[in-house]
This record gives C-alpha cells, sequence and structure tokens, in this order.
C-alpha cells in the first residue's frame, strides 16, 4: 500500500496536514533565502520565525514570544528542559505514565547526575490523583514532570491542580514541566493560568504542523543550560554562548520552512476552534469505544470515558498478538493503527499489557465516522475469523 | 518626512522585531534597517526614528520590557551612543 487509506494514528503524527500548511512549507522552502540573522537576505526568514514565536506564545499564554524556544519535536525540548535544569542532588517527581522522551533523559541524570527520581504510580486505567503528586514533593525536589495525556491511553493528568499546589511553594518551589505531545492542539493550554513552568509541545501531532517541529516554554525567571551552542547572528564577540532568549538555545540554522508552517498550523488550530476539535473528536471516540466494547474478546484500556482522556484508544484481543491484528488490518482493511509499546513500556507496566503492548487507534481532525465504522468492522472480521 | 537620524540597537534580532511591533502599535514612524557596522560588528538589525519620538519610544520599551537597547546618533561621520537603556 503506498499510502494508508483510513489513517487512524494521529497520536503519532497527524495527517493529512491541512492545505495551508503545506502551501506555507512550500513557500518558505522556495523564497526564503537565507538564515535569520545573518545578513540581508535573512531578513525575510527572521520575520516569518518571529511571526510564528509570536503566534505560538498566544496559543499557550506565554506572554512574551522571546521564551518560545523552537525545537525539532517535542523529545528536543523535554530533553532541554530535563537536562538543562537538573543539577547533581536534585529530585524529581514524575508518573508511570511517562513516555521514553521523559523516562530515558531522567534515567540518564539518574546515572549521571546522581539526581534522584520518584515515579508516582498511576492506576490501571492511567489515572494520577494531584494529591499523589504533590505528596512526593520533598524540600530538594527541584522539577515534577505530568504528561498532559497518555499516548497509550488517553488519559489526561491533573495539570491545573497540581500547578495551583505547587504554586502555593513560593520562589523556592519545584518547577513544573508538561509533556503537551498528545494535547496541545486539542485541549487548551494557558501556562501561566495553569501554574506551568515549561511546556514541551510538538508540531506534528495536534497541531497538524510539519514533521521537525516543536518547541519549549520556558517561563520567566527558568535559566537552562543549553544542549546546543554556536552561531546564532548577533551577539557574535562573546566566547560563550548568549543569554537573551531565544538565541540562547537556538544554535545555528533552524527549519525555517517547518516553523514558518507550525506558525500556519496553530493559526488553522485557532481558526478551527479547540472546543470544535474536542467535540468532533471526543464524538469519534465515543463511537469507538462503543462499538469495540461490543466485540467479544476485545479488552479496552483506559478510562474509556470522554470526559477524563482525549480520543487515544488502546485494546488487545484475547490471545493475539497486537501486531498481528494490526497487521490484518492494514493490509487487508487499508487501516493504519499503531501496535505495540508505543515508547511507553512504563505506561504498559501500569495498565498491564506490557511486554506485548496493544493495538493503539487514534483519530483525528480529518477522521470521519465512516473511519471508525471501517476500523470496528475491521476488527469483528478478526473475531469472525476466530471465531469460524 | 521627517529625518530619522537615532539608531536604536537591541542585542537579539527578536528584540529589535519586537520593539518594531511596538513602534508599530504606538503608530511611532521609524525604519528597519541592517544595523551600521561602524556602530557594531554584529550581524542583525537596527530602527532608525526621529529623535523627537525619543521619549515616547523609550516609555514603550521599557514598558513592553524591550531591553537593553542602545541609542546611538551620528555626529561627523562618528555615531556615538547618547544612550542606553537596561543591562
Amino acid at each position: 500500500m503506498s499510502e494508508p487509506v483510513i489513517y487512524l494514528n494521529n497520536a503519532a503524527t497527524s495527517w493529512p496536514k491541512p492545505d495551508r500548511v503545506i502551501e506555507k512549507l512550500v513557500w518558505a522552502a522556495t523564497e526564503l533565502l537565507a538564515t535569520p540573522g545573518r545578513g540581508s537576505a535573512g531578513v525575510r526568514s527572521e520575520r516569518v520565525l518571529f511571526e510564528a514565536r509570536e503566534t505560538v506564545a498566544d496559543f499557550v499564554g506565554a506572554g512574551d514570544s522571546s521564551r518560545i524556544i523552537f525545537t525539532c519535536n517535542a523529545t528536543a525540548a523535554l530533553n532541554l528542559a530535563i537536562s538543562g535544569l537538573l543539577v547533581p542532588g536534585d529530585h524529581v517527581v514524575t508518573t508511570s505514565m511517562d513516555h521514553n522522551s521523559v523516562a530515558r533523559p531522567l534515567a540518564r541524570m539518574e546515572d549521571q547526575r546522581g539526581v534522584s527520581v520518584t515515579r508516582v504510580e498511576a492506576d490501571r486505567e492511567g489515572v494520577v490523583t494531584a494529591s499523589s503528586v504533590l505528596e512526593a514533593v520533598r524540600p530538594e525536589t527541584a522539577l515534577v514532570i505530568l504528561t498532559h495525556a497518555s499516548n497509550v491511553t488517553g488519559t489526561i493528568q491533573p495539570v491545573q491542580e497540581v500547578g495551583n499546589g505547587l504554586r502555593s511553594g513560593g520562589d523556592d518551589r519545584p518547577r513544573l514541566l508538561v509533556d503537551a505531545a498528545q494535547t496541545a492542539g486539542v485541549l487548551p493550554i494557558d501556562v501561566q493560568a495553569s501554574g506551568i513552568d515549561l511546556l514541551a509541545v510538538p508540531g506534528h501531532k495536534a497541531l497538524y504542523g510539519p514533521s521537525g517541529t516543536g518547541f519549549l516554554y520556558m517561563a520567566p525567571g527558568i535559566v537552562l543550560d543549553p544542549i546546543f551552542e554556536g552561531g546564532t547572528g548577533g551577539q557574535s564577540t562573546l566566547r560563550r554562548q548568549p543569554e537573551l532568549l531565544p538565541e540562547r538555545y537556538e544554535s545555528g540554522t533552524p527549519n525555517i520552512p517547518g516553523i514558518a508552517a507550525l506558525g500556519a498550523a496553530v493559526s488553522f488550530i485557532r481558526e478551527k476552534g479547540l472546543e470544535e476539535i474536542r467535540r468532533h473528536e471526543t464524538a469519534l471516540f465515543d463511537l469507538l469505544a462503543g462499538g469495540l466494547t461490543e466485540v467479544p474478546g476485545v479488552t479496552l484500556f483506559g478510562p474509556c470515558d470522554s470526559r477524563l482522556q482525549v480520543a487515544v484508544v488502546s485494546f488487545r484481543f484475547e490471545g493475539m498478538d497486537p501486531a498481528e491484528v494490526g497487521g490484518f488490518l492494514e493490509e487487508a482493511m487499508g487501516i493504519q493503527v499503531r501496535v505495540g509499546l508505543h515508547c511507553s513500556p512504563l505506561s504498559h507496566r501500569t495498565i498491564g499489557s506490557f511486554p506485548e503492548g496493544t493495538v493503539r487507534v487514534s483519530p483525528g481532525l480529518f477522521n470521519t465516522e465512516d473511519d471508525i465504522m471501517a476500523l470496528i468492522d475491521g476488527v469483528r472480521k478478526i473475531q469472525g475469523m476466530r471465531g469460524a | 518626512m521627517p529625518e530619522l537620524e537615532l539608531v536604536i540597537v537591541f542585542p537579539t534580532t527578536h528584540l529589535t522585531l519586537s520593539a518594531e511591533k511596538t513602534l508599530e502599535k504606538a503608530g511611532i514612524e521609524h525604519r528597519t534597517i541592517m544595523k551600521p557596522r561602524r556602530i557594531s560588528s554584529d550581524c542583525g538589525l537596527a530602527i532608525r526614528v526621529d529623535s523627537r519620538m525619543l521619549d515616547s519610544f523609550r516609555e514603550a520599551l521599557v514598558a513592553d520590557g524591550l531591553l537593553p537597547a542602545r541609542f546611538f546618533r551620528e555626529d561627523e561621520g562618528v555615531w556615538k551612543c547618547v544612550e542606553e537603556l537596561g543591562d
């Protein structure tokens, strides 16, 4: 199959992209000549980056757009936040629903910097309470990390409550890092209202931007050690990396077409409206979860309640390898899903689906009820073959 | 059209473009130029404004937190820093 007929893997990367995103990508790749900050031809590029930064900052309630650092994805943003903030002796509170993009940088911090980690256990549906997270905070806790919504079960974590709880700790309080890989573009995010100090966002998932884009928001007062150092266009005579943002964290030539298209993608999402997007995806989720529940032999993971999760459904067929299910859906039905551990073995251990993992179905903005019915029909066919 | 004889230099292009936006919002006439090499060896942009607008511009920069900034005026072929704002 050269391209998916029915794409239900939006939790990995959204597809298709809005026309305006593609158009902006092509425009920027065609028209913009040079690196921002490097010569007169780079001025247009610089303006495009500036506008995209302003758009993104406004979208997450950042206020000062210089505190938006463009990265190549959410993983890079998480690495910058974790590696840039933690020092030996620090303690981190996180949860058992972490993606490897959080778990692996933390493992390195444990091994190489002597950082200690408390992983608050979620229940079997992936739910973590704010009180359990806040109770794990110690005097030496420097960072609390929440996955806004799980990429395995869709379970939404209590960001606002934890943010409020941490805020009462004053200037020495732990910083709150939120991995918004599954929520930016679906759920409203206001970093200042929610007490979020660091927000990691991918461009290519629910924002419907191109791959190779993402950003990190850093609250005022946060200073991170940069991961990369080098040319920033200005302040060239400084021996070390400049301190001013965003240049401190953006050395080298950026992904100009990608960032331009990301700005167009965020504008698209704003025009569409998060309420409308959430309503659409919730309707598809309800249809999907309801339909799968009725198929004998199917077990669903997660809350199975659209009020408690985003539109990500993980399921297993009793006695079947998830890869067999995914293989049938793709080859016989032309349906793209994702099977296995979804780069989150911790989550699968938590919900009891380790090591085989699950079949994950993640509808997006461009999916229809017909797509969902086709998926349910495919699963019913598998059940029919098993029964035959 | 008044002569835009004052050149304002910021350490980053992001600050320069933010200042440009502030000027547009405040309706202050300005022109964005390449940073004169006799002022700074850095690449990037600077902003020219009419010195009569200096007070308004200073106020707008401070209000929006767009600092540091240095103000230059050319005097007999030499650029002189006439004011520094912020760090």
